[in-house]
């Protein structure tokens, strides 16, 4: 009963948090600070619908429809973008063996027809999508990558993230028992995602035209395939919603199977969040590491520290999987995946380290890491299976083993005839199914608190102990102790100067420097982004064309009124920021979001500042104490020629006389 | 909280660790031994891992730790530290895949460079369950075997082939070498700590 108390309070809760993000979308200009906030707390942005108009933003990717609502193709998307790679791929004999495994991957010869510069063909795809019954003719391979290889190696053993969440209901089950199908699904999902990614890294291979034989290429690694995922799922699933809004919007292939949205964002956060990790080797991400754990970890606990480097613990190894996929690999509630992702979008690209230490130092896990022997292996063991406290979704303990894969719960091979239940992603009917479960609140923060799902499944009775909302908390609030900014300083107190600048200047060259600690991208800290119904709007009244329907319109006029009768609200085309980015960030150096993205104060510089405040109240004290006795001084001096100039006189009139 | 329930009593423990290309098939094997069960779908391993499994060998009880690397070359720098400690490494390929038969050498250098000279070794080819795409014969891999001087098996984690054969011969070999060295007995338990190799003292550098 209560659990069931629990469980609506908290959908209550979602609905309002839901609310409260729809509301700050829906403005004509967007408060980027207050969706950040939103956010970081908890429930994160709720869900996927809003996750699909907030990212975007959150990402710097404002004029994504800019310009290009319901007209045909705009030349310099992705259609550039294909030629250009296969020309590249002409060029470099290494890719062109390369695209030619990846002909063989796809099972169907008839990928091999599509050429992927031309865009004809491809429209009419794209325009036939709405009817389901035209898929079969959406090609395999949508892009192709330098990694191709390894990322159908890897995506082919991806299930987990591609079947959760919305589509696993167990009433959906029944209906689909026929393995044959659900193993055609699944497959045609890891299509998908391996499209995706290789989308993602394909695109970036054209914005660095000018170095296209550099080392500088995002370079794919094992883990980036569940990262995809995530995006695949909060922003490719429904492309049902967006091909009925922007049905005609994009153009090129991925448009046609709704993946440039999470193509683009999972771009830019390449570019940024994951960049070391992407880099050709692992070197600066594990200096990087190396650099920060450990001072940090001996600064916010030393005990836990010390019981570590005595199990000569001397990498966070065991932690690794959870910065590189931000936990995606670790934690199987795709809904809480989505959370945390919300959280790390919008922070600074070192959070999840952060709340690696959050993890760490939490008292419930505390104790279990310390009440182990002082032995690596036993250390490396508890601590790679710390997520587990937070989340047991699709794990269960099995006494000898620990935490073991629920996927054979299920028996062997056919697990995921009774996990699934299958959507066809490429149609649209997702959205409605998105929708049923936020009625449901399927969110699941809690394991417990999720009835639907695998986890009425799990057997452990473990609970979540350990919310990742207080995770998040904690991290933020170690981050406003030691912003990353003051990393390396807290390094060189830990391991000495010398070390760190060797660390780091064996790494100095700009394309091989750390970019975890670099300075953020400038839409991290961008304020305010126009909404996609001005965009649209905007795009309209340019090209002057009228909106589509009497429903748009009338929609428009009422915003239109809105804007012209909201006071302060009528230039909504000009940037209404007046202070600078940095002057908004130290004005606001307080706030969650602010502090979150890296711009807190920090103790160090909260030190400093009192110091520097002692030192002005002093110097202001001494100023005054020696301007008094200046005061005194001269009085008394002007004084005491008098005196003496009348003494004199006396004297000398005494004398006279 | 699990290893308080893997602390039952041995004679010995041994420290194996599984290489080889992505995809071959090293968590599968090491889930069909340890846990004896199967999934197409096993995950992608990240970074390092390990699992225990008691054996008894000749009336000595061992417990064998088993790490699970990650295959793709980037892990390399990372996986490479775990080889110092490691008593018996399995070298595993795919006999679908000529590729990662072919990187074999390369990771028999790699542990010439990072791992003990006496480690034991074993060439593992697996998946020999898919006789259509097989493409790596049985002769090649017992010859490249034989070139190293190693044992080599053909093992099929999926249908359940020589693989606790496989695990059973290195574990033997690694505790005769053991014996022999008089190493045995209990007290080795300290001996040999699996940890990440340090390039030295405080200078903690791990690239």
């Amino acid at each position: 009963m209560s659990k069931n108390g629990n469980t609506d309070a908290r959908t209550a809760m979602l609905q309002e948090k839901a609310d409260d993000v729809q509301r700050v979308l829906d403005e004509p200009i967007v408060d980027l600070w207050l969706l950040r906030e939103l956010a970081l707390t908890e429930g994160g942005l709720v869900n996927d619908e809003l996750r699909q108009r907030a990212w975007p933003k959150l990402v710097g990717l404002h004029e994504l429809w800019d310009g290009s609502d319901e007209t045909l193709p705009t030349p310099k998307s992705d259609d550039t973008t294909f030629a250009l790679s296969s020309q590249a791929s002409a060029q470099n004999s290494k890719e062109s063996a390369l695209s030619s495994n990846a002909t063989e991957d796809s099972s169907s010869p008839r990928s091999s027809m599509f050429p992927l510069s031309t865009s004809e063909p491809l429209h009419r795809t794209a325009g036939s999508l709405g009817s389901n019954k035209t898929k079969e003719r959406v090609p395999k391979i949508v892009a192709r990558s330098l990694d191709m290889e390894q990322i159908s190696l890897d995506v082919t053993r991806c299930t987990w993230h591609l079947l959760t969440g919305t589509q696993r209901s167990q009433a959906f089950q029944m209906e689909h028992k026929r393995h044959r199908k659900v193993a055609r699904q699944i497959k045609r999902k890891q299509r998908r995602l391996a499209n995706l990614i290789n989308l993602a890294l394909q695109k970036s291979y054209a914005l660095r035209e000018r170095d296209i034989n550099s080392k500088s290429r995002l370079r794919y690694y094992q883990g980036y395939h569940d990262v995809a995922c995530i995006f695949l799922s909060a922003l490719g699933g429904s492309s049902g919603m967006q091909t009925s809004k922007f049905a005609s919007a994009v153009s090129g292939t991925a448009a046609s199977v709704g993946l440039d949205l999470p193509a683009a964002v999972l771009l830019q956060v390449s570019r940024s969040h994951l960049r070391d990790p992407m880099k050709s080797s692992f070197r600066q991400l594990q200096t990087c590491l190396c650099l920060t754990f450990f001072p940090l970890l001996a600064l916010f606990d030393r005990t836990l520290h010390d019981h570590l480097v005595a199990g000569e613990m001397t990498e966070p190894t065991f932690a690794l999987s959870w910065i590189i996929t931000w936990f995606a690999h670790d934690v199987r509630d795709t809904e809480l995946v989505k959370r945390l992702f919300d959280a790390f979008l919008v922070s600074h690209p070192l959070l999840p380290l952060y709340v690696t230490l959050a993890m760490l130092t939490h008292q419930h896990n505390r104790e279990e890491i310390l009440s182990t022997e002082c032995e690596f292996s036993s250390l490396h063991q508890v601590l790679a299976g710390l997520p587990k406290n937070s989340s047991a979704v699709g794990w269960k303990y099995r006494p000898g083993d620990g935490y073991v894969s629920d996927d054979d719960y299920y028996g062997s091979d056919d697990h995921s005839v009774t996990t699934c239940t299958t959507v066809d992603t490429v149609d649209g009917d997702v959205l409605v199914e998105d929708l049923k479960m936020v009625d449901l609140g399927y969110f699941g923060l809690n394991a417990t608190s999720v009835s639907s799902g695998p986890s009425a499944l799990v057997e452990v009775s473990t609970s979540s102990q350990v919310s990742f909302q207080t995770l998040i908390d904690t991290a933020v609030r170690y981050m406003d102790r030691v912003p990353p900014s003051d990393l390396v300083s807290l390094a060189k107190r830990y391991y000495g100067a010398e070390t760190v600048n060797d660390w780091l200047t064996s790494d100095s060259t700009p394309e091989s420097g750390i970019s975890l600690l670099s300075d953020t991208p400038s839409w991290s800290i961008e304020r305010y982004a126009k909404a996609d119904w001005l965009l649209k709007q905007n795009s309209r009244a340019r090209r002057g064309v009228r909106a589509r329907n009497r429903r748009d319109r009338r929609k428009d006029q009422q915003r239109g009124v809105l804007l012209t009768t909201t006071p302060g609200r009528r230039t909504v085309d000009v940037d209404p920021t007046t202070a600078t980015p940095g002057q908004f960030l130290q004005q606001n150096a307080d706030r969650v979001a602010v502090i979150a993205a890296g711009y807190g104060l920090g103790d160090m510089a909260r030190r400093a500042r009192r110091r520097t405040r002692v030192r002005w109240v002093r110097g202001a004290t001494v100023l005054v104490l020696w301007a008094v006795l200046y005061a005194g001084l001269t009085r008394y001096r002007r004084k005491a020629p008098v005196v003496t100039l009348t003494d004199c006189d006396v004297h000398g009139s005494v004398a006279e006389l | 909280m699990s290893q308080a329930s893997n602390s039952a009593p041995y004679d010995m423990q041994i420290k194996l660790l599984m290489i080889g290309d992505s995809g071959v098939g090293k968590t599968c094997l090491l889930l069909r031994y340890a846990n004896d069960s199967f999934s197409p779908t096993f995950i992608t391993t990240i970074g390092i891992d390990f699992k225990i499994k008691n054996v008894d060998v000749e009336g000595t009880r061992i417990k064998l730790q088993i790490w699970d690397t990650a295959g793709q070359e980037r892990f390399r720098t990372i996986t490479t530290s775990y080889f110092r400690g490691a008593q018996g490494i399995l070298l595993v390929y795919d006999v679908t895949d000529r590729r990662s038969f072919e990187s074999i050498r390369n990771w028999i250098s790699q542990i010439q460079q990072h791992a003990d000279v006496h480690v034991n070794k074993i060439l593992v080819g697996n998946k020999c369950d898919m006789l259509d795409e097989k493409v790596v014969s049985t002769e090649e891999g017992q010859k490249l075997a034989s070139e190293f001087g190693i044992p080599f098996f053909e093992c099929s984690a999926k249908n359940d082939i020589h693989v606790e054969s496989s695990f059973m011969h290195i574990a033997k070999a690694v505790k005769d070498r053991l014996k022999a060295d008089g190493q045995g007995g209990p007290s080795a338990k300290t001996g040999l700590n699996l940890k990440p190799n340090q390039s030295g003292g405080k200078d903690k550098k791990c690239c």
